[in-house]
This record gives structure tokens, sequence and C-alpha cells, in this order.
């Protein structure tokens, strides 16, 4: 829940902005061709959109694993951040930096998936 | 009755009300290739938006073969300046969008029906790519990969294959170099002749407006208050030649620098 209040509001405002940069030359041109509404949000704009949504998520990453890591350590009795927070207490930087060298990697390899998928489902996105 | 009526149509945009179209009244035939010319910033953009539907008048109507339509329909084939095609698809993708999203709902895309008429409509996308003088090796690019020039050619394939009555180009060409230009004309025009299709082309260029019209028509900007007017209705022959085209060029050029432009014409 923490996770969601946290990165929730950004997503949903990039969402938002990115609705907006769809040109409406291609709004109207749709209805132009023939498109009813559900064909224009899904077939013109969601699917322009799509790629700079998962990138949108991809680059949140980082909030979400704060959030998850803050969660952990607030009121939890498992996982990755409450045993940091349980060896913190004895320094037990031996088992710690294993720990944080793990989620990191964890990180880059759910990073470098999303945009392998991007790429795959996306091919005429360029990022530039 | 005319395809296209356009009854005494005011337009002005903001609060305080800044005046862009002042009773514009125009019927424009079946047919016909209109081009509508003007300085930047004189309502002929405006003027396109009202005949898409996108926008509505202020004051006055406009009736397409009798009615009023209030959005953008298939009745009515847009071609822009720019964004003319949807970057997420391909050429060919992009070509057949109109029909497939008006013959079927999203729930019948999974029927048999849907892909026999799908390769069907293909076939005719095809057709139509080597029409605008594209090679079937395109077919698969994504809109990025084109040229300024080529994505034009296939913006106005994809408009056309929805077989529409009036095509609407808002300075479809503007964008492009001399050379592409001109062959650009050159195909807008055998594809009117073919089709048959009422074309409403807006653009600044008086040469390029002369070149492909039966009729140009001129508005002249006016003030804030007052708002843009037709100024001028010129029917063009197709016997012209490219010296008389070329001197009537001329005269519209320095015509429009005029302020009695309707006395000036009716000496043409």
């Amino acid at each position: 829940m923490l996770i969601v209040i946290g990165v929730a509001p950004t997503i949903i405002l990039d969402t938002f902005n990115l609705t907006r940069g769809v040109p409406a030359e291609q709004v109207v041109k749709a209805f132009t061709l023939g498109a009813g509404d559900f064909d224009v949000a899904y077939r013109v704009v969601l699917k322009q959109i799509m790629p700079r949504v998962l990138n949108s998520i991809r680059l949140n990453l980082k909030a979400v694993m704060l959030f998850l890591f803050a969660g952990e350590m607030i009121a939890s009795t498992d996982g990755l951040a409450y045993r940091i927070a349980l060896l913190r207490r004895h320094m037990g930087m031996d088992v710690i930096v294993p720990y944080v060298l793990w989620v990191a990697l964890l990180l880059f390899l759910v990073d470098w998936s999303m945009r392998f998928v991007n790429r795959r489902l996306h091919p005429w996105f360029r990022e530039s | 009755m005319a395809l296209i009526e356009i009854d005494r149509v005011s337009m002005s945009y903001g609060t305080p009300a800044r005046a862009v179209l002042n009773r514009i009244d125009l019927a424009i035939e079946e047919g016909e290739f209109v081009c509508v010319l003007g300085q930047t910033g004189c309502g002929k953009s405006t003027l396109l938006r009202l005949l898409l539907g996108s926008e509505h008048p202020t004051e006055g109507r406009i009736l397409i073969d009798g009615r009023e339509h209030h959005q953008p329909d298939r009745t009515r084939g847009y071609v822009p300046q720019k964004y003319a095609l949807f970057p997420d698809k391909t050429v060919l993708d992009n070509i057949t969008f109109g029909p497939e999203v008006s013959e079927f709902r999203l729930w019948r895309r999974w029927t048999s029906g849907f892909r026999r008429r799908r390769i069907e409509l293909r076939r005719q996308a095809l057709d139509y790519l080597r029409q605008i003088g594209l090679c079937e090796a395109d077919q698969r690019k994504y809109p990025d990969q084109l040229s300024g020039g080529m994505q034009q050619r296939v913006a106005i394939a994809q408009a056309l294959m929805t077989k529409p009555r009036i095509l609407l180009m808002d300075e479809a060409f503007s964008a492009l170099d001399p050379g592409t230009r001109k062959e650009m004309q050159r195909l807008i025009r055998s594809l009117w002749q073919a089709t048959a299709t009422t074309v409403v082309f807006v653009t600044h260029n008086t040469q390029e407006s002369l070149r492909l019209a039966t009729r140009v028509i001129v508005l002249a900007k006016g003030s804030s208050e007052q708002g843009s007017r037709v100024r001028l209705d010129v029917r063009i022959s197709d016997s012209s030649t490219e010296h008389e085209i070329s001197q009537l060029a001329h005269h519209l050029e320095s015509v429009s620098e005029q302020t009695n432009l309707v006395q000036a014409v009716s000496t043409t």
C-alpha cells in the first residue's frame, strides 16, 4: 500500500502528461478515418503512450524500492530490509553489504528486463 | 445543391473575443479542387478545422451534403502538415487503419471474417502504395524511417483508403523541399482526377494553389475585431499555360497586398 501511495501519483501524472502530448491532429485524423471513441483511446492514444508509460514505471523503480525498504523497516517481520534493520544493530556488515548488492542486482535485472520487453513490444519506439 | 455550403460563418476565440473569420459565405461543388490561400494568421486553418468539425463556428453554419456535422467523421479525409501518421504503426497498418477500425470494432477482430477482409485490405493498400510511388519493401517501415515526402504520400493514401467525399489538406506540402513538393503536387492532382474527390487545400503558396486548383479562394486578413473575409474567388482553367499561371500568380501576389482586392480581381 505504501508503495502504491508513494509511486502512483508520479506515474499517474506522467501518464496524464503523455496523453496530453499526443498531437490533436492524430486524434482528429483517427475520427476522420472512422474510429470511434474507444478506438481513439485504445488504438491511437494508449498504443502511442504505452512505451513511455513503461519507461515512467521503470524510472520509478528506485522509488518503489525505497518505499519497499521503508515499509519493511517500519512494519514487517520479514524481508531483506527487515533483516538489514536487525543486523544494523550488531553492525553485521558482512551480511548487510551482500544484501545491498543483492538488491542492486535485483533492481538492475528488473530494469534490464523492462527495457527488453519495451523494445520487443514497441519496436517503433525511440527513447530520444 | 453544393456539396459544401459555408453560410455566413464567423469564428472568434477567447475573451475578449478575437475575431478570426467574419461572415464567410462559400459554396463548393462536388469534384472541385479548391485552394484556400492567404497570409499567415488569416484563418485558413481555422476554416479547415470548421469544415472538419473539430471546431464549431461562433456564428453561421456549415452544411455538408445538406447536413450539419458536429464532429470529424469518414465523409471528410484529413491530411495535416505534421503528425499525419500514427508512429506506432507500419506503413501498411497506417493505410489500412481507417477501413479496419470503421468496419470492425475491437471485439470483432478475432473473427475469420476480419482476417479475410484484412488480407483484402492489405492488397488494396499495396495497390495504393504503388500508386503513390512507394515500393513494397516500404510497407513494413515505421513513419520515422521515411522521409517527409514519403510520409505525406502515405498520409494521402491513408486518407483516400476510406474513400472520403471530401479531402481536407492543411499546408500538407509546406514542410517539403521544392523538388518533392512539385512531385507531390503532381501526385495529388492525378489522384484527384482518378478519384473525383472534392479537395480543399489550404496553402500560403500562390504558385502551388494555381498549379493545383480549379478554384482559388483568397482570405484577406482583417483586424482582430473584424476577422478575415473572402476577398477573392477565382476559377482556374485547365488549359492555362505555365506562363499564364505564373502571370496570374504574380498578379495575385501583388493584388493581395492592395486594400481593394475585389476591385482588382474584377479586372482579371
